[in-house]
Order: C-alpha cells, then sequence, then structure tokens
C-alpha cells in the first residue's frame, strides 16, 4: 500500500471510489471505521466547516477510496451538511454509493434512501443494527425489499463487525456494474408527473447544465424550489432563458397548488413517505407492537420535568470533580518531566558559559510548551467525560433540559454543548458550534465561547487566589470567577442576539438516539479528536509564541548596569557571613539584575508604554507585560510573572512567586488580574479558529476588540469603585 | 379513533397521541427538515416530555425528536382518541 493511499487522500489510481451516506444515528461511523479501519484521513470540505473523512481498503484484488459524508436526514441544500453530501455525489461521481440504514427505524431512514434513488447514484442498501430489528419484532424480507427498491441489500450489524465481507462484495459487484440493479426515480403521481416531465423538457431545451446531473433531477429540484439548483441552473443560461425557465417552475407550481392544494415539496414528500411505507407494509412484518422501549423507559427519568434538573446538575459535578481530580496527579508527572527536561538541557552548558540558545531552549521553548501541556490531563478528562455523556446519548438529553434556560439567552439547546467544551478549551468549543444549524446560532455561540473559563485560565486563578485570599475562600472565589465568565456569556449572548443578530432563535428540532452503552473504540476516538486539538495548539501556535514571547523578554540586552551587579557580588563575596546567608543575597542581586534586563528589553519597554492605559485598572507596568503574553495563550501569563518578578522559572504553585505579589499588589488589584484575563481578548488559538469557522476575520476581530473593551470597562468599574468603597488598601 | 380539532402541537399534554394535520412553513425548508425527520401531514405521534415554556420530545415511530417551542407551534395535530 503507498503512502498517499494509506493517508486516505488522493485515491491511488484505478481505485474504486465508494462513497457512505445515511442518517446521523444510524451507526455509519462505525460502518466505516470497519471497513477503513486506521487508514482515515480527516480534513474540511473547501469553502465549508463540513468534516471530511475518508479512508482506504483493498478487497477481492481491488483498491477501494472511501468517503464518508456527514450525516444527513436528507439531500436538500438547507445545511451545509445535506449540501455538502449531495455535491459530493453529483460532482466526484462516485463508483457506488452506500447508503447505511437503521434497519430498526427503518421508515424514516428510508427517506434518504429516495432521494439517492432520484439521483440514480449506483446504491448500495445496508440494513444496519439488523440485530436490534430482530430484538424489535421486525421482520424484513429482505429480497422483497431488494425487489421493491431495485437495489442491492447487505444486512450488518455494525458494533460486531458483521456482514463487512458482504458489504465489500457488493461494493465491487456493483461498482463494476454486474448486479442487475438499477434504481431507478420514483413516480409521483400522474399530476406531478405531468408537470415533471414537461420541465424536464424545458430544462433540456434552455441549456441548463445537465453535464453532471440528469434533466428530470433538475426538473424536480426545481419543482421543490431548491435554491441552489435554481441558481446554478441559470448560471450557464442567458437571462432571457433563465426567465423562461423560472417563470415554467413557477406556473407549475401554482398549478399543483391550485389543483392538490399545497406546495410542491410537501406534494413530493409525501409521495416519498408514501412509496416508503408501501415498500414497508409488503417486506416489513412487525409481530411485536412497538411500544415504550428501554431508552423511554430510562428517559421518564432522565428528562423528567422536575428531577431532570437535579440529575443535570449531579452529572456536571461529577464531570467536574472527575476532571479535576483525577488530572491531579498525571499533571504533576507532566510537570516534573519537564522541570527535569529543562535541567537536562540546560546541564549542556557549564556554569557561567551560558549562552542565548540555552535561555531560548529552556526559558523560551521547553518553558513554555511545558507549560501548556501540563493541561493537557485535565483536558482530555473533560472531553472523555464530554465523550461518555455524548456517545450514551445523554448529551442530547442535556441540550433538551438545557433548552428552557438556553433559550433565555436567545439561542437554543444544542448550543449548550460547545459552551460545555469550553470548559476544556475554547478552541475545540468553537469548532463543536458545527453542529448548529444557523450561521446566527453558530455566530453567537462563537463569539461568547470564550467567556466561558477554559482550562488555560485556571492556573491563573491557582497562582493569585492563594496569594490574596484566606483558606475558606479559595474554592468560593474560584466559583465567583467561573459564574462571573458563565454570567457574562448570558449577557452577551442576550444582547448580541438583541441587537446584531435580531430575529427568533431558529426553530430548535433534534433527534434524540437511543441510550446506548458507549465503546471504549468509539469514546477514545472522540477523545482524541478533541484532544489533538489542544496538543496541535501547544506544538504550533504556542511554541512559536513562545519564542516570540522569550525573545521580546530578552532583546535589546542592557549592556551597562545602572548599578554595578558584580561588584555587588564581589562585595558580598567578602562579607562575614556564612555560605546561605551569602547565596541568599547574591540570589537577591541576581534578581535585581534580571529585572533591570527586564525592563530593558521590548516586553519591559511595552509594558511601560501601556502603563498608563492600564494604571486606572490598578496595573502596573509588569502586569501589562504578563498580560501581553497572556494573549498568546492564558496560562504564559504567570510563566510571564514569573519572570517579570525575576524568579525565573514559575509554576503556579511558586510559594515565592505568591509571595512577591503579595507584597506588590492588594487583593482588589489581584481580583481585577483575574477578572481582565477571564474576559479579555481571547488567545490567538481562539481568533484563529473563529476565523476559521466563521470564514470572515471580520468576526474574529470583532471577538478581540469586543471582549478587550468589555474587560477593559469592567475593570475599570471594579477597580474604581473598589478603592472608593475603600477596598483598595492593602 | 375520532378526530378533534386542530390545535399547535404545544398545546399536547405529554402521554397524549395526536395526528399532524398541517405543517405551518416558516422560513424556508422547515417543512422539508421536518418531513426528512418523519413529521409531516398524517404523522402519527406522541409527546413523552414537554411542560409549558421548553422543548418536548415527540415519539414517531422509532424515532425520537426534541421540537423546540416554535418549531412546535407550526406543527398543527387532531388529538387522536383511541
Amino acid at each position: 500500500m503507498n503512502e498517499a493511499s494509506q493517508n486516505g487522500a488522493p485515491a491511488a489510481p484505478g481505485a474504486i471510489l465508494a462513497a457512505l451516506a445515511g442518517n446521523p444515528n444510524s451507526g455509519k461511523t462505525t460502518v466505516f471505521n470497519n471497513l477503513t479501519g486506521a487508514r482515515q484521513h480527516v480534513g474540511n470540505y473547501p469553502g465549508v466547516t463540513v468534516e471530511k473523512k475518508e479512508g482506504h481498503f483493498r478487497h477481492g484484488g481491488r483498491d477501494v477510496h472511501v468517503i464518508d459524508l456527514p450525516g444527513t436526514y436528507s439531500l436538500t441544500a438547507y445545511t451545509p451538511e445535506e449540501a455538502v453530501a449531495r455535491n459530493v455525489i453529483i460532482e466526484e461521481r462516485p463508483a457506488v454509493v452506500v447508503d447505511i440504514v437503521d434497519a430498526s427505524n427503518l421508515e424514516r431512514n428510508l427517506y434518504l434512501t429516495t432521494q439517492l434513488m432520484e439521483l440514480e447514484a449506483p446504491l448500495v442498501l445496508v440494513l444496519n443494527m439488523s440485530d436490534v430489528a430482530r430484538q424489535r419484532g421486525h421482520a424484513i424480507d429482505v429480497k422483497r425489499l431488494s425487489a421493491l427498491f431495485n437495489v442491492r441489500i447487505v444486512e450488518t450489524v455494525g458494533h460486531r463487525s458483521e456482514g463487512m465481507d458482504q458489504l465489500k462484495d457488493a461494493i465491487l459487484e456493483v461498482a463494476a456494474g454486474a448486479a442487475a440493479f438499477s434504481p431507478a426515480p420514483l413516480h409521483y403521481g400522474d399530476d406531478i408527473e405531468r408537470e415533471l416531465a414537461a420541465l424536464t423538457a424545458v430544462v433540456g431545451r434552455e441549456g441548463a447544465d445537465t453535464t453532471t446531473c440528469r434533466p428530470r433531477w433538475v426538473a424536480l429540484k426545481l419543482l421543490e424550489n431548491d435554491e441552489v439548483v435554481r441558481a446554478q441552473a441559470s448560471a450557464r443560461m442567458s437571462q432571457p432563458q433563465a426567465d423562461a425557465l423560472m417563470a415554467a417552475v413557477r406556473a407549475a407550481r401554482d398549478r399543483l397548488a391550485a389543483k392538490l392544494g399545497d406546495d410542491a415539496e410537501i406534494l413530493i414528500a409525501d409521495r416519498r413517505y408514501g412509496f416508503i411505507s408501501g415498500a414497508c407494509q409488503e417486506a416489513v412484518k412487525t409481530t411485536v407492537e412497538s411500544r415504550h422501549s428501554t431508552s423511554d423507559r430510562i428517559d421518564m427519568v432522565m428528562t423528567h420535568r422536575v428531577l431532570s434538573i437535579p440529575i443535570f446538575l449531579a452529572m456536571m459535578y461529577a464531570v467536574f470533580k472527575l476532571t479535576f481530580t483525577l488530572g491531579e496527579p498525571p499533571m504533576g508527572w507532566i510537570e516534573a518531566l519537564f522541570g527535569w527536561l529543562g535541567g537536562v538541557v540546560a546541564g549542556g552548558w557549564a556554569p557561567g558559559s551560558e549562552s542565548l540558545l540555552k535561555s531560548l531552549l529552556v526559558d523560551g521553548i521547553i518553558g513554555g510548551v511545558g507549560g501548556v501541556i501540563v493541561f493537557l490531563p485535565n483536558i482530555l478528562l473533560l472531553f472523555l467525560a464530554i465523550a461518555i455523556l455524548e456517545d450514551s446519548g445523554y448529551m442530547a438529553r442535556a441540550a433538551f433540559i438545557m433548552d428552557r434556560f438556553m433559550h433565555q439567552l436567545g439561542l437554543h439547546g444544542k448550543s449548550f454543548i460547545p459552551l460545555l467544551i469550553g470548559f476544556g478549551c475554547t478552541v475545540p468549543a468553537i469548532m463543536a458550534t458545527r453542529t448548529l444549524e444557523t450561521r446566527r446560532d453558530r455566530l453567537i455561540t462563537m463569539l461568547v465561547a470564550p467567556l466561558i473559563s477554559c482550562g488555560a485560565r485556571l492556573p491563573i486563578y491557582a497562582l493569585i487566589i492563594p496569594a490574596f485570599f484566606p483558606a475558606a475562600w479559595h474554592a468560593r472565589m474560584l466559583w465567583i470567577i467561573y459564574l462571573i465568565g458563565i454570567g457574562l456569556a448570558v449577557v452577551c449572548a442576550r444582547l448580541l442576539g438583541r441587537t446584531l443578530f435580531r430575529g427568533e432563535s431558529t426553530p430548535f428540532v433534534m433527534e434524540l438516539p437511543p441510550y446506548r452503552w458507549p465503546t471504549l473504540k468509539g469514546i477514545a476516538i472522540h477523545m482524541w479528536e478533541r484532544g489533538q486539538l489542544y496538543l496541535r495548539k501547544a506544538g504550533t501556535i504556542i511554541l512559536g509564541v513562545s519564542v516570540i514571547m522569550w525573545a521580546l523578554a530578552t532583546f535589546p540586552r542592557k549592556q551597562t548596569f545602572e548599578h554595578d551587579h558584580e561588584a555587588q557580588v564581589a562585595a558580598v563575596a567578602v562579607l562575614v557571613l556564612d555560605d546561605a546567608e551569602k547565596g541568599r543575597r547574591v540570589a537577591e542581586i541576581e534578581q535585581a539584575r534580571q529585572a533591570e534586563e527586564l525592563a530593558y528589553t521590548i516586553a519591559g519597554r511595552i509594558g511601560h508604554a501601556l502603563e498608563p492605559v492600564l494604571a486606572p485598572l490598578g496595573f502596573d507596568w509588569r502586569i501589562g507585560t504578563g498580560l501581553i503574553g497572556a494573549f498568546a495563550a492564558k496560562e504564559v501569563f504567570v510563566a510571564q510573572m514569573g519572570i517579570v518578578f525575576a524568579l525565573g522559572e514559575a509554576g503556579q504553585d511558586s510559594t515565592a512567586l505568591r509571595e512577591k505579589l503579595r507584597a506588590n499588589y492588594t487583593p482588589l488589584q489581584a481580583f481585577c488580574i483575574m477578572l481582565f484575563c477571564l474576559v479579555s481578548a481571547p488567545c490567538m488559538a481562539t481568533i484563529a479558529v473563529t476565523r476559521r469557522e466563521s470564514n470572515s476575520w471580520k468576526w474574529a476581530l470583532f471577538q478581540l476588540g469586543g471582549l478587550t473593551a468589555l474587560a477593559y470597562v469592567l475593570t475599570l468599574i471594579v477597580f474604581q469603585v473598589g478603592c472608593l468603597l475603600g477596598l483598595g488598601a492593602r | 379513533m375520532k378526530c378533534g380539532p386542530t390545535m399547535p402541537l404545544t398545546m399536547l399534554r405529554p402521554g397524549s397521541q395526536a395526528r399532524v394535520a398541517e405543517v405551518r412553513p416558516h422560513g424556508h425548508g422547515m417543512v422539508q427538515r421536518l418531513a426528512s425527520l418523519g413529521i409531516l401531514r398524517g404523522t402519527e405521534l406522541s409527546v413523552l416530555q414537554g411542560d409549558a415554556g421548553g422543548a418536548l420530545i415527540v415519539r414517531i415511530g422509532e424515532t425520537r425528536l426534541v421540537l423546540g417551542r416554535g418549531m412546535a407551534h407550526r406543527v398543527f395535530v387532531e388529538s387522536s382518541v383511541s
């Protein structure tokens, strides 16, 4: 197998192209994983933020390249997923379209099948979860169904990998054109068929682009008022031709509405379901009357009007408790690992011969990246918990439970999921807004997501809270900060919904998948997909920024000092003191030298330049330099304060740094630092991902500017009011 | 089975069954979207959960859907008293 095909793209020459289509929750991903194993490649479709999964397998001497289309219920152009699925089938012309159908929920799933038949794609129909169907008392006459749909059918049980070889055989057969099946478009009844035939003729005559799709399909979509097809059809025509075609479409729709009393798209949907229920009556025997399932009985409690709320809160509490309790030991190990690494690298230089390179490697790269990787256990654990909630089906219930609350924000329940992920890391949170259907909801959720306190802000709180507040208040202060973030997200979402994004929240529909035991493999894949985003951030942005920040805090180098530190050290050396005291004094002098050096560097100068702006917030130049670091990545603030206070390496547990902070600032200032870090400028990775997901710099910069302005105003008010109330005193 | 007058889905109490009489369009594609999920004229459904103010959980055959209030307001049903 060559390298290219292992990565999934591009397909090896001569490979068969197969596309997997199917409803969400039909087990499509499991079938894809079974077919392709680990030979997968995940990317994005150009121009839209829809995931493109590709893979590869070899069977019967042939290479098969598999595209996993996004899960859809239909093939209209109203959601990006559906548009993408449709375009792949039309434009890439796969040799086989494998339609994966949940056999235990046949009628609803076959709706997509009828639309694939309309596209006249070479189909293999997969009846997945056929075991569940049998348990529920559905006996499917596969032969009969196959004849009715005129399509090759394979039965599988995805999670037990049953039927995969038969499926691979079927793919090869259909691709070779050997199978005697050619799915034909449905018959929509005489009235619609008459209009369709007439429109098909007009489409052909007016020269619409029919190189990629058949005129009948174009006519059907025009009749259904499909905007994308309408635009595409007109694009190749002259204005009069397009006008003639659209006039014909309008006339046809009007005639149907007058005669059958409904819009054409409703009539066509009716016919599709009519065909499906007719076929199912013939081919499916249901012996057990389907009543409330186990899933429904669980839901009686989980979504109960009263009980659901305490259960939900308990779940969330468990998630966070787990994340922070289990995360602590591995965090210690990683910290130790990076400390050791720094020591080993630093050991490469003899004392006294320290070079710039050593400083770059130890302080810049290892310190910077290590500071971020430390939070990986926390973040992976949170994503693990979220993956379990998602794969078990509870997350969809949480969206239902939270709907009423989210409604107050002008959003609906689904927006809750990205915000929850935001407690781990804002970057995957913003990526999770992909599940929201409209641009309005996506943008609002994306813009307020940074207000949810992410894992990277925790070290700032962890440094500051113990330094300034009594032990009894530690947990409470942390809660207050988190709640301020949530509260601000609520206010901002409402504000945005009433100003920039007017209009009612989009209609909310979502399928509730039945409860399932999550599989280890599924959870691992799910957790990793999000965790790697965080790791990639550490490997790319933070690595680069660490180097830049290091340079800013190193150059220009001060050559002549105000105090002659070396002379001072020499003076200490001749004093009559014990060695410990001498060491302490030398260290103090060294710190003073480093502080003087830092004030001279670019970072120090920027900090000084910012001082007049930051002074009303109670911040001095040292905090200013820390805030510049925080823009790179929030957690850099802690490292930066360590450098500024000339303590060298400073983790958030550094008691020496806390003492320094306590000596220099008041609790009010400390609170203002946390407030500012919480609200202000989201980190660069967030800005970058917002740009990508919103497809515009405008929103990314709006997020940056808006949140920074908000942080400034809020901190200004808190500090000034605090001072007036006399809280500014030490 | 007797058919009552039509009313929005939001008026149904949890546990009651109904047949969809009409889906009133709201914006582009909503009717088609609901159809693709199995809600269209003639669909038999029952309300599993839902109380004033929030979303509803609706059962259609083997499908369970959460319908937001805005959506549920536009689905008109005739309650079927069996």
